[in-house]
C-alpha cells in the first residue's frame, strides 16, 4: 500500500477564514448528480492545501531531513489543518500552498502515529501580512456512513495540484486485523477500523480529505491497495485526535494523545465459543500477553476470556470487533488501577491491573556526531519484540561510516548497555556519558554491547579536531 | 559460505598465478593411480513430505570405508530420513556398480562423514598425509564428474597461491583449478595432503541437473589441508560409536579486534569474550562468567585468525576436538590489570539436536512436530526447561497452514491440554482425531514473542 497528499485551485475571492457552505440534505446520503459533485467541488476546494514537508529522520548517524509532498484540510477559523502523519508528523520545515496558490509557512502542532493524524497550523501572521483568502471544511460523522454511499476525495495524487475524484463507500468497518501495520516503523491503524472506498487515490492525496455529497469531511484519504482498494481514516476518529492534540500543545510542546497499555493481545472468538464454553458474542480471548507487562504482573494469563473491563461489558467475537477493544484500554487514564473480569476455565476471576502509558517500539532518537551514530530510547514495546530481558540501554539506528562506532563494528540493532562501564539506563544518560566523554576529550571509550543473545567490549576512537 | 569476499579478493588480486607444468606421463600416472579410489555416494531423504535423491563424490579411505565431506549429509536432515545408501564405483566399461553401504556417521569435529559398504570390498584407499605446502609448489587432484558424465574421473593441475587461517584452514591455489567438492588433492610427489574445499562452491550434488557441470567451468580454488581432516581417520565415527561432542554452554563468543585488545591491556594477543553463559551448564558450574575474556587454553595461547572475527570459530572447532568428561581450563582476564584467572571446566555432553529428535507427522492435518531442543528454546530467548512440541514441516495448503499454523512453532497446548513431549501430542493427537474427527483442534503456540491461538479445521 502507498501513502498518499494534495493541492488546490483558485477562482473567486473568500472571506478571511470563512467555512465551507455544506448542504444540509434530508436524505440520508445525498447522491452525486452532476450538480452536487460541481457544487461539492467547488465548495471543498478553497479548504485542501498541499503540504510540502521536510521530516526529521536519521540517516549515517546523523540528524537530517526527508523531503515529501502531500495534502491537508483546513479545519477551522484559526488556520489549523488535518493531515497524515506519515505527511507533516516529526516535520522540521512545512509549507503550505492554499487554493490561491498562495504559500505560506506552517508549523506542527502536533501528532498520533498510532491513527496516522497531524495537526499543522499556518502562519496567521504572513496570512494576513499577504490578505490569503481561506476557507475551512466542516467536519461531518463518519459513524452513519453508509454502504455504496458517494463520496470525493481531494489531492495532490503524483503532484498534481487540484485532483477531485469520485467514487463509493465500498466497506465502513474495515479491519486488517491480524496484520499489525506499521508506517516507517511506527505502529498504526490498532485503534480503529477503516473506510474502505473505490475512490482513486495515489500517493500525494495522503492527508486530503474524503467528503460527502453534503461536502462535509468524513475521512482522511491515508492509504491506496491498488485496484480501487483505498482506505481513509474515518473522520470520528480525528475529532477525537484533534482534540486531544489541540489540549496538549502547550508551552513549545507538541500535541500528542497518551493512551494507556495493559499489555495484552486479543484475539476474536469467534467459532471458538463452544471450545471455550462461553455464550456467543461475550467476551474477548487473551491470546497473547507480554512480557513485564502490567497484565503479566496482575496475573492475566493467555488463553482467558476477558468479560469486563471495569465492570464494562468487552466483547469481541469478529476481527471488526478488535479495535474498540483495544481503545477501551487506551482510553482508561494512565497509572490507575483497573478491575479486569476474566473466565478462567470454569471460574470467573477479577484481577487488578495498573495501567501504564502506551509506548511504541519506536523510542525517542538523537545523533551523537562525534561518534558518528543515532540511537533511540529502548521502550518495553522495542524489548519485548526484540526479546531482551530489560530495558536497559539505547538502540543503534544508523551508522556514519568511517566514524569510531562503525569502525568498532557497532551494527544497527546493537544494544549499548555500558559507556565506559557505566550502565546507559535511558536515552538521557547515554546522553550524558558522551557529554561527559566528549568534554574530557576520551580517546578511547569502552562500550559494552548486546548483540543478539551475547555481549561484548567494543571500542571507540575518538578524533577531535582542534579547530 | 561466510565471510569469503573480505579476504579472497584481494588475495586473488595479489596472488601471483604460478604455472605448474607437469609432465603428461607423471599427470596420467597420478590419474589412473587414484581413479579406482574414487567414488559416489547416494542416499534418499525420504521425510514425510516426500523422497529426494542425493549423490555425492567421495573418496575410498579403508578397504569398504568413504569419506566425504559433511556437506551432503547436512547436518540438518533427521539421521533417520536418510535410508538407502550406496556407493557408486564408476566403471570404464559399463554402468557404475551400485554397492548398498550403511552410514557410519558425520563428523563435525572435521565437517566430513564416512560410509561403509555392506558386503566385503577390497578398494584401494587413499592415504592422506600432513604434508605442509609452500606457495608456489604444484598441487594435482582427481575427481568424478557428475551422474550425466557417468562419473567419469577427471585431472586437474594447480599451484599454491596462499596459506590462509580462516576459521577452517584453507589453502588457495591458481592456475587450472582443483576438481570438484571432495577431490582428494596431491603434491608433486603424488601424496594425498588434502581434499578441495565444500565451501565456496555451487557444485555439491553429482545429480543436479542445474549446475552439473559448474565444478568444470569455474573450478574450485581452495582446498582443506589434511591436518584439518586426518582426526575421522584417526577416530572414526560408526553407529555403535558416533561422535560425541563435547558442550561447554557458551554459544557466544567474540573475537577481540585489536583496539579492543589494547584498550584491555592485552597488547595484540588473540582473545575472546565470552558473551554469554548459560545456566547450569559446564561453563557456569565452573565459574566463567558472561564478559570474562579467554587468553589462553591449557596454558597456550589461542591460535590467532586472519583477522578477529575467525577467532570464535577457530577456538569452538578447537573445543570440538576435546571429549566430554575431559577438562579444558581456560585462563581469563576477569579485571583489567589483575592476573588471569584460570578456570577448569570439565566438558559435558552436547544437548540433543533437531537431526535425532523424535519426530510425528499428524498426516491428516498436513504437519510434523518433534521435540524441542536446546537450540530451539535458546534461539527464542525462553527457558531451557519450556515445555512443547516444535512445528518442523508443515504440507502446502493443508488444513494445519489454512488455519495458520506456521513451521517453527512452539506448541503449548492442544485442546486445552498442556503438550508437555512429543510422545503426550502423539497420543493426544490420535484419540482427538479418532474421538471427535469432525471437530476442529485448538492449539496454542509460542511464536516469536507472543502467543497465539490457533484452531485447525479438520477436513469435513
Amino acid at each position: 500500500m502507498f501513502c498518499a497528499a494534495l493541492a488546490l485551485l483558485s477562482a473567486s475571492t473568500f472571506v478571511l477564514g470563512k467555512g465551507t457552505r455544506s448542504t444540509d440534505s434530508n436524505e440520508p446520503f445525498p447522491s452525486a448528480t452532476p450538480r452536487t459533485v460541481v457544487d461539492v467541488s467547488q465548495r471543498i476546494f478553497p479548504a485542501v492545501v498541499r503540504l510540502d514537508v521536510a521530516q526529521e529522520i536519521y540517516s549515517e548517524g546523523k540528524r537530517t531531513v526527508q523531503r515529501g509532498i502531500g495534502s491537508g484540510v483546513i479545519i477551522d477559523e484559526k488556520g489549523r489543518i488535518l493531515t497524515n502523519f506519515h505527511v507533516a508528523g516529526r516535520a522540521a520545515e512545512i509549507f503550505v500552498t492554499l487554493y490561491s496558490k498562495e504559500r505560506v509557512h506552517g508549523t506542527l502542532v502536533g501528532d498520533d502515529h498510532w491513527t496516522d493524524l497531524a495537526v499543522v497550523q499556518m502562519d496567521m501572521d504572513e496570512i494576513s501580512k499577504k490578505k490569503v483568502d481561506f476557507r475551512y471544511a466542516e467536519l461531518g460523522e463518519s459513524k452513519g456512513l453508509i454502504v455504496g454511499q458517494d463520496v470525493m476525495a481531494i489531492g495532490t495524487p503524483f503532484g498534481l495540484a487540484r485532483t477531485m475524484t469520485l467514487g463509493i463507500v465500498s466497506n465502513n468497518e474495515r479491519t486488517f486485523y491480524p496484520e499489525r501495520m506499521r508506517i516507517d516503523e511506527y505502529e498504526t491503524g490498532m485503534f480503529n477500523n477503516w473506510i474502505q472506498m473505490d475512490t482513486p487515490i495515489n500517493p500525494g492525496n495522503s492527508g486530503g480529505p474524503l467528503v460527502d455529497m453534503t461536502g462535509k469531511v468524513i475521512g482522511i484519504n491515508t492509504r491506496g491497495g491498488g485496484q480501487n482498494l483505498n482506505f481513509a481514516i474515518p473522520i470520528d476518529v480525528a475529532k477525537e485526535v484533534i482534540s486531544r492534540i489541540l489540549t496538549t500543545a502547550k508551552d513549545g510542546k507538541k500535541g500528542r494523545v497518551d493512551r494507556s497499555d495493559l499489555g495484552i493481545d486479543f484475539k476474536p472468538l469467534q467459532d471458538l465459543e463452544t471450545f471455550y464454553n462461553i455464550d456467543i458474542n461475550r467476551g474477548v480471548l487473551v491470546n497473547s500477553v507480554d512480557r513485564n507487562s502490567p497484565a503479566e504482573k496482575a496475573g492475566v494469563k493467555s488463553q482467558d476470556i476477558l468479560l469486563d473491563i471495569n465492570s464494562k461489558p468487552v466483547n469481541v467475537r469478529f476481527p471488526e470487533e478488535i479495535a474498540a477493544a483495544r481503545k477501551m484500554i487506551a482510553d482508561l487514564p494512565i497509572g490507575t488501577d483497573v478491575n479486569l473480569t476474566l473466565k478462567r476455565g470454569g471460574k470467573t476471576i477479577t484481577l487488578t491491573a495498573k495501567t501504564e502509558k502506551l509506548q511504541g517500539v519506536v523510542g525517542e532518537e538523537k545523533e551523537f556526531k562525534s561518534w558518528g551514530i543515532s540511537v533511540r530510547e529502548l521502550t518495553r514495546a522495542y524489548a519485548n519484540e526484540a526479546r531482551l530481558d530489560d530495558t536497559q540501554g539505547v538502540v543503534v539506528t544508523t551508522l556514519n561510516i568511517g566514524y569510531p562506532a562503525e569502525k568498532a563494528g557497532l551494527d544497527r540493532g546493537d544494544v549499548i548497555r555500558l559507556v565506559n562501564r557505566k550502565p546507559v539506563t535511558d536515552l538521557d544518560s547515554f546522553g550524558a556519558l558522551y557529554d561527559a566523554s566528549i568534554k574530557r576529550k576520551d580517546k578511547v571509550v569502552v562500550l559494552e554491547v548486546q548483540r543478539g543473545q551475547g555481549r561484548h567490549a567494543a571500542v571507540l576512537k575518538v578524533n577531535y579536531d582542534e579547530e | 559460505m561466510t565471510r569469503v569476499t573480505g579476504w579472497i579478493l584481494p588475495l586473488l588480486l595479489i596472488a601471483a598465478a604460478a604455472q605448474a607444468n607437469v609432465a603428461p606421463e607423471t599427470a596420467r600416472k597420478l590419474y589412473q593411480e587414484v581413479t579406482p579410489s574414487l567414488v559416489a555416494v547416494q542416499y534418499a531423504w525420504v521425510s514425510e513430505l516426500g523422497r529426494r535423491e542425493l549423490i555425492g563424490a567421495g573418496v575410498v579411505v579403508g578397504d569398504d570405508l568413504v569419506m566425504l565431506p559433511i556437506t551432503i549429509v547436512n547436518p540438518q536432515i533427521p539421521d533417520a530420513q536418510m535410508k538407502d545408501f550406496k556407493i557408486i564405483v564408476p566403471n570404464e566399461k559399463g554402468d557404475p556398480d551400485e554397492i548398498e553401504a550403511t552410514f557410519q556417521g558425520r563428523d563435525e569435529r572435521t565437517d566430513m562423514a564416512l560410509v561403509k559398504a555392506k558386503t566385503p570390498q577390497h578398494w584401494k584407499p587413499i592415504k592422506f598425509e600432513d604434508i605442509p605446502v609452500q606457495v608456489g609448489d604444484p598441487v594435482y587432484s582427481v575427481g568424478i564428474l557428475p551422474q550425466v558424465a557417468a562419473y567419469k574421473s577427471y585431472f586437474m593441475e594447480a599451484a599454491v597461491s596462499a596459506k590462509l587461517r580462516g576459521d577452517v584452514p584453507h589453502v588457495l591455489v591458481q592456475g587450472g583449478g582443483l576438481a570438484a567438492m571432495g577431490s582428494p588433492v596431491f603434491n608433486s610427489d603424488g601424496k594425498a595432503i588434502g581434499m578441495t574445499s565444500y565451501r565456496f562452491t555451487t557444485s555439491i550434488l553429482l545429480n543436479d541437473r542445474n549446475e552439473s557441470l559448474n565444478a568444470i567451468t569455474s573450478p574450485p580454488k581452495f582446498f582443506i589441508p589434511a591436518h584439518d581432516f586426518l582426526l575421522t581417520l584417526e577416530d572414526p565415527p560408526s553407529p555403535e560409536k558416533p561422535v560425541e561432542l563435547p558442550w561447554m554452554g557458551v554459544p557466544d563468543m567474540t573475537g577481540l579486534t585489536k583496539d579492543v585488545s589494547e584498550a584491555f591491556g592485552l597488547k595484540d594477543k588473540p582473545a575472546i569474550q565470552i558473551g554469554a553463559v548459560i545456566p547450569d551448564t559446564p561453563a557456569a558450574k565452573a565459574g566463567l562468567k558472561q564478559d570474562d575474556i579467554v587468553v589462553k587454553i591449557d596454558g597456550k595461547p589461542l591460535e590467532r585468525g586472519d583477522e578477529a572475527t575467525e577467532l570464535p570459530e577457530i577456538f569452538r572447532r578447537r573445543l570440538l576436538r576435546f571429549k566430554p568428561g575431559e577438562t579444558v581450563t581456560l585462563s581469563v582476564l576477569r579485571e583489567q590489570d589483575k592476573p588471569l584467572v584460570d578456570i577448569p571446566i570439565k566438558l559435558g555432553q552436547q544437548p540433543k539436536r533437531s537431526n535425532t529428535a523424535k519426530r510425528y507427522f499428524a498426516e491428516d492435518l498436513g504437519f510434523v512436530v518433534r521435540e524441542l531442543v536446546f537450540t530451539d528454546t535458546y534461539a527464542r530467548k525462553l527457558p531451557s526447561d519450556f515445555k512443547g512440541v516444535i512445528v518442523d514441516v508443515e504440507r502446502p495448503q493443508s488444513n494445519a497452514a489454512s488455519g495458520g499454523l506456521h513451521p517453527g512453532d512452539i506448541i503449548i497446548s492442544m485442546n486445552n491440554n498442556p503438550i508437555t513431549d512429543i510422545g503426550e501430542f502423539e497420543k493426544s493427537y490420535k484419540a482427538l482425531r479418532k474421538d471427535h474427527p469432525h471437530e476442529p483442534i485448538v492449539l496454542v503456540v509460542q511464536r516469536q514473542n507472543r502467543e497465539d491461538t490457533i484452531r485447525i479445521e479438520p477436513p469435513q
